[in-house]
């Protein structure tokens, strides 16, 4: 939005026609925070993100996670929308890496039918080292455009000390339905639990 | 109110910038974003970050790599370099264009978890990255230290870091 700066006058008096101008002071904000969750114990095995205001174009999810998993490195979750628990509604694809154990490359594709919702963010387990979660960045397109299907962007992986398995991976991920996000909910795909102090941070995005 | 805010940035002139840290980086922010653009001096100059002046051991530090030249796509691990690197290939030196090197530095501050991160970088002439980082320490970062192995930063590298607050 182009912004025009106006005199403290005028904005001041008061336009009766142009109530919206800029006092030049209030900050204009196009990358808000909307809601975070910090796994608060050892027993969770899901929670939602709820009531996500419909006052941005895109919503950005960033975070680090971990999961309760003995003896593997790795761990995952998904992430369903709304109220949609219908696995076959949710598709994914991805280009990973596993190095060092498997220097090649996998693309997978299809849909998470085993899951209600994307299986996209990947986590470390219980034999990762303490204290090391798995970053993640999730940015979703036009969460409230009702004439589109949603899609999702993902950086997800973690390095496990470079002596053992680590994951990288670009992914994309989809959702059939157009309705308006307004709740996203997380649950194990991998795992027994979130690990305590996984961390979600939700942000809007203006357009 | 705004979350995501520029902290420092800094542009690169003449040719004897080897090194440029960020220090005394705001703790009133939960996430950082490191934006640079560059190109070292020569190819062998291979670039890396550190935090907080640890360069003790190559060992705190390591990266992951998913790599595309457009022809074949590998993974691999890099644990010989002394801190943060984005695996940028061959030729990275005589490009004739700066390169972008993208890292969301995720709760870089939170002391019950080590520093993690993801981070993308592109050398359109032969490379594209998608890539994992982990420094094994729970410490806060409070400075970031932009480096190579050996040369110059060329004029008209720039380096921006970013912070964004969930609050």
């Amino acid at each position: 939005m182009a912004i025009s700066r106006f005199g403290t006058s005028s904005v001041a008096q008061g336009l009766p026609k142009y109530q919206k101008f800029w006092d030049q002071t209030t900050d204009l904000g196009d990358y808000d925070w909307i809601a975070s969750y910090t796994v608060p114990n050892t027993t969770t095995t899901s929670f939602s993100m709820s009531d996500i205001p419909s006052t941005y174009k895109h919503l950005q999810l960033r975070g680090s996670v971990r999961v309760t998993r003995a003896g593997q490195f790795g761990g995952e979750l998904y992430v369903g929308f709304n109220t949609d628990t219908t696995n076959t509604n949710y598709y994914n694809g991805e280009v990973s890496g596993y190095p060092p154990a498997d220097t090649t490359v996998s693309a997978y594709g299809g849909d998470d039918s085993g899951y209600p919702g994307m299986y996209a963010i990947r986590a470390t387990g219980s034999a990762a080292q303490t204290g090391n979660y798995a970053p993640f960045v999730m940015d979703i397109s036009e969460y409230t455009n009702t004439n589109k299907k949603k899609t999702v962007r993902m950086l997800t992986g973690w390095d496990v000390n470079s002596t053992s398995n680590g994951y990288v991976a670009l992914y994309s991920g989809l959702w059939v339905g157009t309705a308006a996000i307004n709740k996203l909910n997380f649950g194990l795909a991998y795992g027994d639990y979130i690990a305590q102090n996984s961390v979600f941070n939700l942000y809007g995005i203006k357009g | 109110m705004a979350t995501y805010i520029q902290l420092a940035t800094t542009t690169v002139s003449g040719t004897s910038t080897t090194t440029h840290t960020f220090s005394g980086i705001s703790q009133g922010y939960t996430d950082l974003v490191l934006v640079c653009h560059f190109k070292p001096s020569a190819n062998t100059n291979q670039p890396y970050i550190q935090f907080n002046s640890d360069t003790g051991s190559n060992t705190n530090y390591s990266t992951l790599s998913l790599t595309s030249n457009g022809t074949t796509t590998v993974s691999k691990v890099h644990t010989n370099i002394y801190g943060w690197y984005p695996s940028p290939g061959p030729g990275i030196g005589t490009a004739s264009y700066l390169m972008p090197w993208v890292v969301h530095i995720n709760n870089y501050k939170n002391t019950n978890l080590i520093r993690t991160a993801m981070s993308r970088f592109g050398n359109a002439n032969s490379f594209t990255n998608v890539l994992t980082h982990s420094w094994r320490s729970t410490d806060a970062i409070t400075s970031i230290k932009l480096t190579q192995e050996s040369g110059y930063w060329v004029a008209g590298t720039t380096f921006t870091i970013y912070g964004l607050r969930a609050s």
